[in-house]
């Protein structure tokens, strides 16, 4: 089986801090990626790096033959949102992944909401949302694109635990035709053999 | 002080009688900033949000240019569109010298680069905070573009609106290019200044007064507006 990603001695440095130090890492199975660690270890930097949100300062991010032509998309820690309705957010995210907009959008909004029992939110100000609120429309917004690998950036963070279940198995089975990275502080309930586990520290992988 | 009353009271006379002549200055006024205005928002708003999103290599010179020339004195670019539009000069055979048309060229030089510096900035922090997410979205250099004006559009309104009152207030650039012609090229700052060298003091008081006001409504939508913005970020 082919890489899916390649890093090779990825470091990043910003304002003088070191945040990432030689990092060399081979992502080649199709299990979800969980990126583990301490705060300031790292986690999100690579995960931005992984998803070419960031460049780093030194190295090279190579996406295997199957997946370099392919898109992605990343739910970041803080959710990001124009000034406009969840349903406009949305709108908005298909309009510029694929390039043109599409009547069809305003159904597949629709159905991926109520899914999510959350169609309620349809009009409501993307930004006046709760926090718990807008990481579910953040996920919602990167899944609802179809992406051939995704990454989600502490996606449990802020969710009671109705909506943390709906959206592990919502992952889970997405996981089956998507290539999935996790951002979590928690790694203790992750079984090695179920997941690709990666554990950070200081910068580096441990 | 009863002068000074006796002043007052011609000068609200001759706002109220709203005489032609008085009402072709407004208009004129009127016409030449808000032209220059339109120009210019439509010139500078896609422009600084090109150079706001793009890294070039002459990026950091073209910004030191643009904040240089906002520091351009008004009648140095009045001469110097005066020399361009003269007969001997660049333009001298489209014949716009002394026109409402050179009035707004002179304007639009004027407050394009105060229009560029605004907007560019306000770009520069709505960037900031949406870059992450639009790459994250593979939006199209145009889709940025559109999204960060569309996003950013109350606060550019109010840049517009600050450029509209700096081109209504503006007297040295418009005086040299227009020529001051009654009824064609008079506006109420050049008319103020011609009033008061012949000594008609209502004349340039009731202009000056009809100045104050719509600077003073300009203000009045611009607090209106800011108030909106601060209740919404609340």
């Amino acid at each position: 089986m082919s890489n899916i990603i390649t890093l090779d001695d990825i470091s990043l440095k910003i304002n003088n801090n070191i945040l990432l130090n030689n990092i060399n890492l081979v992502v080649n199975t199709k299990k979800i990626t969980l990126i583990t660690g301490h705060n300031g270890a790292g986690k999100t930097s690579l995960l931005k790096i992984l998803g070419k949100i960031v460049s780093p300062t030194r190295g090279i991010v190579d996406y295997g033959n199957d997946y370099k032509l392919k898109k992605t998309a990343f739910s970041f820690q803080e959710p990001i949102f124009l000034n406009r309705s969840v349903g406009s957010n949305l709108e908005h995210a298909l309009t510029c992944y694929n390039g043109r907009y599409s009547h069809r959008y305003k159904y597949l909004i629709n159905e991926i909401l109520s899914e999510f029992n959350i169609i309620k939110l349809k009009h409501k100000l993307a930004n006046n949302l709760s926090t718990g609120e807008k990481k579910i429309v953040s996920y919602i917004r990167c899944t609802i694109l179809n992406p051939h690998i995704i990454f989600l950036d502490e996606p449990y963070a802020h969710l009671d635990d109705r909506y943390a279940k709906l959206i592990s198995e919502h992952i889970f089975t997405l996981s089956k035709k998507t290539k999935v990275f996790i951002v979590t502080h928690e790694s203790s309930s992750y079984r090695d053999e179920d997941f690709h586990i990666i554990r950070m520290n200081k910068g580096s992988i441990v | 002080m009863s002068d000074f009353s006796q002043l007052l009271t011609q000068s609200i006379k001759i706002i109220l009688d709203l005489q032609s002549n008085y009402i072709d200055i407004i208009l004129v006024s009127l016409n030449v900033s808000l032209s220059a205005v339109i120009i210019s928002a439509a010139i500078c708003i896609p422009l600084a949000t090109i150079i706001s999103i793009n890294n070039f290599y002459f990026k950091n010179f073209l910004i030191i240019l643009i904040n240089t020339l906002l520091a351009l004195p008004p009648v140095v670019i009045g001469l110097i569109i005066y020399i361009l539009l003269s007969r001997f000069g660049l333009f001298g055979k489209y014949d716009l010298l002394y026109t409402v048309s050179a009035m707004i060229i002179a304007q639009v030089i004027l407050i394009s680069p105060i229009l560029l510096s605004l907007v560019k900035e306000t770009i520069d922090d709505y960037y900031s905070q949406y870059k992450e997410y639009l790459d994250s979205v593979y939006a199209s250099k145009f889709q940025k573009i559109i999204t960060l004006i569309w996003e950013a559009k109350v606060n550019l309104f109010v840049h517009i609106l600050i450029s509209l009152g700096r081109a209504l207030s503006e007297v040295g650039a418009i005086l040299i290019v227009g020529g001051n012609i009654e009824n064609i090229t008079r506006t109420m700052t050049t008319g103020i200044v011609l009033e008061t060298s012949k000594g008609e003091l209502s004349i340039a008081l009731s202009l000056g007064i009809t100045l104050l006001l719509i600077s003073l409504f300009i203000n009045i939508i611009l607090y209106i507006i800011k108030r909106k913005i601060m209740v919404h970020n609340e």
